[in-house]
């Protein structure tokens, strides 16, 4: 992974707005355990990586967006490769960040991947 | 013997300080066909000889209004006719009876007493009711008996008719206009498709809905709608009015919220109160200066709602618990990472001023220096 990878986040639609994404989608739900989920995309297309998650039960998915490791850090959030439970898969590690300082960061990361553009959007 | 005169009490909210609105008074004038149908059928009951009743038994007989008084609205309706009413008031009078004992009849459970066919009259009186209202008579035994929409769907019902129609706003997208039968389509969130006519001074409105459907652009529609006895919506048989939201109007987007069941976030997330959400909807309308930029509503996973403004460089934030209305606010430049945090209580005023204040510093704009 370099700084230039990009990693996916699947966006639900209720979480879209006229075309605009809430911050939501990139900082952790408190039952997420501070672990914001994302597929490598070094390793698997974007539109591989909602195939996969829309086929599980009871998960939809409006398409995906992405923010890159270096954005990340940036925000001072690092990525972790667990390959857990599939081998692309990683997470944004929001550990030392709880509340308002969480909000903050999701708040820049989705700044970024909306100038980013959808990379594959549900028909 | 004086002109009957009858006394119904409109009850609800939009009757208060004795005012009635103008669409309400047109339930009446079903109510005075009904009334004439009935006072004809009671003058054949009491000569069975007869085969028809006699030549202008009501011609020139009308309800009037004559007088609104105090109560939550009583209604003073008089029956002016001249001549003709000599033969016919007593009939009026027992006519006006039979349907209010009708009303009764069918609030207890018992048969209504008029025939199906003339229950059918309900299909425009009580029409305008809305949920909560009532109009209320008094018996001649004693006692009321109350038109509510509850009670008209059952007399509705009673009358045997395969549909019948309903006052009501829809909201929308127009997927199709037909321009040969002068009609447009609406097609609703839960993916039916109504037909409405379309109405030269809808026309602009409509199309410009259709246009905009790619972007889920919502029409909000006013009028008649039909349906059937399980509740179907089949047609609008006439518009109102038509107006065309705001993409982001906050009341329609909360109604989408309220749609939302627990698990709604990938088997995760608790569904927002729909109650709530309409008590905040009604507080947004109330306090939200007009003049700001509407926010983005998001769901929370925990019931709650997240609005969310992108102004310049500015990404805002308003986190509502629902069931307390209490709210966090965050604004955070996004260039100098500088921020602003605080609660707001928006169930008072004082919480939506302070809110109305602090994005009114962030969208006026800089000018030179």
């Amino acid at each position: 992974m370099t700084e230039a990878t990009l990693l996916l986040r699947q966006i639900h639609p209720t979480f879209v707005q006229n075309s605009r994404v809430t911050s939501q989608a990139f900082r952790p739900t408190p039952k997420d355990e501070n672990q914001l989920s994302a597929d490598n995309g070094d390793k698997m297309s974007a539109g591989d990586a909602w195939r996969r998650f829309s086929a599980q039960p009871e998960c939809m998915s409006a398409g995906v967006m992405a923010v890159s490791q270096g954005e990340c850090l940036t925000c001072a959030v690092h990525v972790v490769e667990d390959g857990v439970p599939y081998i692309e898969h990683c997470y944004l590690d929001f550990a030392p960040f709880n509340g308002n300082p969480a909000n903050r960061i999701g708040k820049q990361l989705a700044a970024k991947a909306q100038d980013r553009g959808w990379l594959f959007e549900a028909k | 013997m004086p002109p009957p005169s009858f006394k119904p009490e409109l009850i609800g909210d939009r009757f208060a300080d004795h005012q009635v609105p103008l669409e309400v008074l047109k339930d009446f004038a079903a109510f005075e066909e009904l009334l004439m149908e009935v006072a004809k059928r009671e003058y054949l009951e009491d000569h069975p000889d007869r085969l028809r009743i006699p030549r202008g038994f009501t011609k020139g007989v009308e309800l009037r209004l004559a007088a609104i008084d105090d109560g939550s609205a009583i209604l003073t309706l008089v029956v002016a006719g001249g001549l003709a009413l000599m033969d016919t008031s007593d009939y009026i009078a027992r006519a006006h009876d039979k349907i209010v004992d009708t009303i009764a009849n069918i609030s207890d459970g018992r048969a209504p007493g008029l025939p199906p066919e003339l229950l059918r009259y309900f299909d425009r009186f009580g029409r305008s009711l809305l949920e909560g209202e009532s109009i209320t008579f008094h018996r001649a035994q004693g006692g009321q008996s109350s038109l509510t929409p509850e009670v008209r769907e059952q007399l509705l019902r009673a009358s045997e008719a395969e549909e019948w129609t309903e006052e009501t706003l829809l909201k929308g997208r127009v997927s199709a206009t037909f321009m040969a039968n002068g009609e447009f389509e609406l097609e609703l969130a839960n993916g039916a498709k109504l037909r409405a006519p379309l109405e030269h001074q809808h026309h602009g409105t409509v199309i410009e809905a259709m246009t905009e459907y790619g972007h889920g652009r919502t029409l909000a529609v006013k009028g008649v709608v039909r349906k059937n006895r399980n509740g179907h919506l089949k047609k609008f048989d006439s518009i109102e009015h038509v107006n065309l939201l705001h993409p982001l109007d906050v009341e329609t987007r909360l109604e989408e919220l309220g749609t939302l069941k627990d698990r709604w976030l990938n088997g995760k997330g608790i569904a927002p109160d729909r109650a709530g959400l309409k008590a905040l909807a009604e507080n947004f309308d109330k306090n939200f200066d007009a003049a700001l930029p509407l926010p983005h509503l998001y769901p929370t996973t925990e019931g709650g709602v997240l609005a969310e403004w992108t102004l310049g460089n500015w990404s805002v934030s308003l986190e509502i618990e629902i069931g307390t209305q209490t709210a966090q606010y965050e604004a955070l430049h996004l260039v100098s990472d500088e921020t602003s945090e605080f609660t707001l209580n928006l169930s008072e005023l004082a919480g939506w001023t302070s809110l109305n204040n602090e994005l009114r510093q962030l969208t006026v704009p800089v000018g030179p220096e």
